[in-house]
């Protein structure tokens, strides 16, 4: 695709702004994604990441798998010659993308919802609850009967009913929910 | 009013040092070299092969010594460390350290010739350096040449920018000469092994030394050393290999390559023990901690480092041989102006 380009870029203002970086200091060397732990999953490396934030591509950003496949174990961030946080950056893009009205809720912010919901009511997260909400939600199907019947005999998904909160613990997310605007659900 | 002391005291005998001392001596002036090692030469003496001629490094400092020798009014001090310098009278007392025993001596000017350190590869835990023994670095590849080019080699990888450019190991600078040493090695090791696979991993390629883009391209184009561009990520040992892992940048996959070989192309560095010297004497280090000149403006001479003081060499910057031998001329001629206009009374 060809298009016309301006030295600014909307989304580099903005994610410099979120992430306190300055991309304009990566030089496109690749030892992020040399290092990176997500990268079979993603369609875009880190590094181009950095490239279409600059190029402005907004469309291509909030749609990419990459922002979401990103486990944020920091290894890129650790390595980049040019010190660029490139966890933070990838945090501000998922906020960039959570908070726009017209993107599509793709399943990774669903899931992202049902998380932090149940985290929040529960204060962790039930696993037997959490995989039939986002079946329902995201219209993925359930794992097969086979597997469901596996998962309860042994045990590797906790079927007891989810766990109650205390007053510390309802007080302490009623605070981090008024302080966090970015992340909350 | 009496004669300043008109002795040149050479800080380091490597291939800047020695052509300053040449420069100097040939005008009759006394001159001491001093050496730390137990010969002249520096690093040099060590290369078999130079960039870009492939001329013979050990043979060049082979000439430099005996020219060195023939003067009768040039000394050499072997093993002995200059370990402090200062102002006194208008000239310099030096203190040269010898088996721990120190004695000082006045000199009338000084040439800064210490060169350069190797940056210690450890310092990039993620390429093992010092734990697998595959991995080795660029001035090893020099002094070991003969026996590295003996090892059955497959394949094998170099990594360029080991150490320079690189803000969060605090090495923000090109070390300019390891995208030229590197291409030599590939095409020394491809000559010695024509069916091993030899790749470069590269970021940028600097060639601007005066036929250094033939050269690299020649590496490429008849020696077929394969160039990759990106930077490694981390180096693992896998099926009795290490296992080089980045992203071919071009392509924007990642890539592995499994190698037996793998040279860090570690940056030159800055020598802090000479810094101080200079600093002693009213000179200054840049924020990389490399020698600089005073401002062009200020100075009468390219390599003036302070009053009565030069530099010459890759204490001021990473450079290659012949730059190494220009600016020991040039020093050699802003000591002789300055001894010239200032010697007298
Ligand atoms: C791996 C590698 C390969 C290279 N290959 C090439 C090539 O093929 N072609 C090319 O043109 N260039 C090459 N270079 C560059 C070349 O090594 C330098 O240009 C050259 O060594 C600089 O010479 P120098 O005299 O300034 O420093 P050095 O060679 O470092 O000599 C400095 C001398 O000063 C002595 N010294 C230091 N401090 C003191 C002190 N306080 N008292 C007394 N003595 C002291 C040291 O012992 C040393 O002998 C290569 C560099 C590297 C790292
Ligand atoms: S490691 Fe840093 S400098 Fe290199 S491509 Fe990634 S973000 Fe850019
Ligand atoms: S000369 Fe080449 S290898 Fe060395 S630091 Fe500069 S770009 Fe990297």
């Amino acid at each position: 695709m060809t298009m016309g380009q301006t030295a600014i870029s909307s989304m580099q203002t903005e994610v410099e702004r979120k992430a306190n970086v300055n991309l304009d200091t990566c030089m496109q060397c690749g030892c992020c994604t040399g290092g990176c732990s997500g990268i079979e999953a993603m369609d875009f490396s880190p590094r181009q990441i950095i490239q279409l934030i600059k190029m402005d591509e907004w469309a291509v950003l909030l749609n990419s798998r990459t922002i979401w496949m990103c486990v944020s174990c920091h290894i890129c961030e650790d390595r980049c010659p040019a010190r660029i946080k490139i966890s933070s950056v990838m945090d501000a893009l998922r906020a960039i993308a959570y908070s726009q009205p017209t993107a599509e809720p793709n399943k990774q912010i669903h899931f992202h919802n049902l998380f932090l919901g149940q985290v929040k009511t529960f204060g962790r997260t039930h696993e037997g609850l959490l995989m039939m909400s986002y079946s329902l939600k995201a219209k993925t199907p359930l794992p097969p009967m086979r597997l469901i019947i596996d998962y309860l005999r042994r045990l590797r998904v906790d079927m007891k009913p989810p766990h109650m909160l205390g007053k510390a613990y309802r007080f302490t997310i009623k605070k981090a929910q008024e302080g966090g605007k970015d992340h909350g659900a | 009013m009496e004669m300043l002391n008109q002795e040149v005291l050479i800080i380091g005998g490597g291939i800047a040092g020695m052509q300053a001392a040449i420069d100097i001596g040939a005008s009759g002036r006394k001159v001491v070299i001093a050496e730390k090692e137990k010969t002249l030469g520096g690093h040099v003496k060590d290369y078999t092969c130079l960039f870009p001629d492939l001329s013979n490094g050990t043979a060049l400092v082979a000439q430099k010594v005996a020219k060195v020798e023939a003067f009768p009014n040039i000394t050499v001090q072997l093993e002995t460390e200059v370990s402090d310098l200062e102002r006194v009278n208008g000239g310099f007392k030096a203190s040269l350290t010898k088996n721990s025993a120190s004695e000082t001596q006045n000199f009338g000017a000084v040439v800064i010739a210490g060169g350069y350190g190797n940056f210690d590869g450890t310092k990039y835990g993620e390429y093992g350096y010092g734990r697998y023994p595959g991995v080795i670095t660029g001035i090893e590849f020099e002094q070991n040449m003969g026996e590295i080019l003996k090892r059955p080699v497959k394949t094998a990888v170099f990594i360029k920018c080991v150490g320079a450019r690189d803000r969060s190991k605090g090495m923000p600078y090109c070390s300019k000469v390891c995208c030229m040493y590197t291409a030599k090695q590939a095409k020394e090791l491809k000559n010695a092994h024509p069916d091993a696979s030899v790749y470069v991993t590269y970021m940028d390629i600097r060639a601007n030394f005066k036929n250094g883009e033939e050269f690299v391209r020649g590496v490429m184009e008849e020696e077929r050393v394969r160039y990759i561009r990106g930077r490694v990520g981390k180096i693992f040992p896998a099926n009795g290999c290490l296992t080089v892992r980045m992203e071919d940048t071009l392509k924007g996959v990642p890539q592995e390559i499994e190698a037996d070989l793998i040279v860090l192309a570690t940056a030159m560095v800055p020598v802090n023990s000479t810094n101080n010297l200079v600093m002693k004497v009213g000179g200054k280090v840049d924020d990389n901690g490399f020698i600089t000149s005073l401002p062009l403006a200020e100075s009468t001479n390219p390599m003036e480092v302070a009053k009565g003081v030069y530099y010459a060499g890759a204490c001021g910057f990473p450079c290659d041989v012949r730059e190494s031998l220009n600016q020991g001329s040039a020093a050699a001629a802003g000591v002789l102006s300055y001894l010239q206009v200032n010697g007298r009374p």
